[in-house]
């Protein structure tokens, strides 16, 4: 009987902790799958316009970046106050666009060249220049930076735009 | 000498380091894809732009914002909420006004005949050009199939929506136009989505049914190089 009627006082088991490194692993995977990378950082300020009819780019779809807008606060001493084109990290001039574009295809072809070489060539084709212009940008600049995508034959143009009114 | 008992590895900080990581994806990672307008540009060439001439006037619906941001829709001032019904009225002309763009009815024959060309050239297609050959058999299936649903509507306009800036014009005011035009064919799409297709809305309809109506309405935006 003594058995039942020991007098052992319980100890508060707690919450075990275990599987806290599980759960947060669990949502470091999904953060890991679900997000990409951020590209780049800004030297031009941009604010987007904003569009109701839009469309979205496929995931797996080769991007090349073109920001146009006013250098940031730092950067106006040096580069002053017009509207200014970044590719990549930093501040390029207009006629740099063509080698960004080449060397964009190229790093893309690379990446595909597993897939034999008619697939990264076809890959390096589809490439899409997203133009990330600031709203303010006059029409003038954004054409000269067209045309000269034209003269690089990349032909295909995504605005970047906010979605909503 | 007593024996020691192996130490567990203590894993309470796993969940620190684990934090710490999620922490750091989270902060450089961006979750969504960003939206955009697509456009595509005219392929550069040598010929004179005399060679667009081939357009009739009446065809071309003229659209231009200027260095005020007004826009002027051939030649009209308009706000740019009146843009969409401007264009879908001009596109649809059903009046038959012949200064607007000229439709025409789609027959089935001249799609028979497309189908059947597509045909034959699949069956002479070498190895690494049927794979696009057979997707344009399988277009020109859709649409017979368009044809088929939407009978008299499905109607091939020969209009050219032609978007003109002067060097001035905010790049604000020219997104904002792109998607009144734009606007017009969704909004063509979606008449005749009610109209035809039971009703149902834009996201309720499958991939075929969204490619048949926008071979119906097909999206025709030209940007020109801005005036000086």
């Amino acid at each position: 009987m003594s058995k039942f009627t020991g007098k052992k006082k319980r100890k508060d088991p707690g919450i075990s902790t275990a599987s806290l490194p599980d759960i947060v692993f669990m949502l470091l995977f999904f953060f890991m799958v679900a997000t990409k990378t951020r590209e780049n950082t800004s030297s031009v300020i941009v604010s987007l316009p904003s569009a109701m009819e839009t469309g979205k780019l496929e995931d797996k779809t080769p991007t090349a970046y073109i920001q146009l807008g006013v250098p940031t606060k730092k950067l106006q001493k040096v580069f002053g106050d017009k509207t200014a084109i970044q590719l990549n990290d930093a501040i390029k001039e207009k006629k740099d666009i063509r080698l960004f574009l080449d060397e964009k295809r190229a790093s893309i072809k690379k990446n595909f060249s597993a897939a034999g070489p008619e697939v990264a060539l076809s890959k390096s084709k589809q490439m899409v220049v997203c133009l990330k212009i600031d709203k303010k940008t006059k029409l003038g600049v954004v054409s000269e930076v067209k045309e000269e995508l034209r003269d690089a034959s990349a032909l295909k143009v995504n605005y970047i735009v906010n979605e909503g009114k | 000498m007593g024996r020691r008992e192996s130490s567990e590895v203590n894993a309470g900080s796993m969940a620190d380091i684990a934090f710490l990581l999620l922490i750091f994806f989270l902060v450089t990672s961006e979750m969504t894809r960003e939206a955009g307008m697509f456009q595509l540009l005219p392929e550069k060439t040598e010929d004179k732009p005399e060679q667009n001439k081939k357009i009739k006037d009446r065809n071309v619906i003229e659209v231009l914002v200027n260095n005020n941001n007004d826009i002027l829709f051939e030649n009209e001032e308009v706000s740019l909420g009146e843009i969409p019904n401007l264009v879908k009225e001009m596109i649809l002309n059903e009046g038959n006004n012949d200064k607007w763009p000229e439709s025409r009815a789609v027959t089935e024959e001249e799609l028979q005949k497309l189908i059947d060309r597509n045909r034959v050239d699949l069956e002479n297609a070498t190895e690494s050009r049927i794979r696009s050959i057979a997707k344009k058999l399988r277009k020109s299936e859709l649409r017979m199939q368009a044809l088929e649903i939407f009978g008299e509507y499905f109607r091939k306009s020969s209009h050219v929506i032609n978007m003109q800036a002067t060097q001035g014009a905010s790049y604000d005011t020219y997104i904002k136009l792109k998607d009144k035009l734009k606007q017009a064919y969704t909004s063509l799409r979606n008449d005749l989505a009610k109209n035809k297709l039971q009703g149902r809305g834009w996201d309720d309809l499958t991939l075929d049914e969204k490619q048949m109506l926008k071979m119906v309405y097909k999206e025709n935006i030209s940007e020109a190089p801005v005036i000086q």
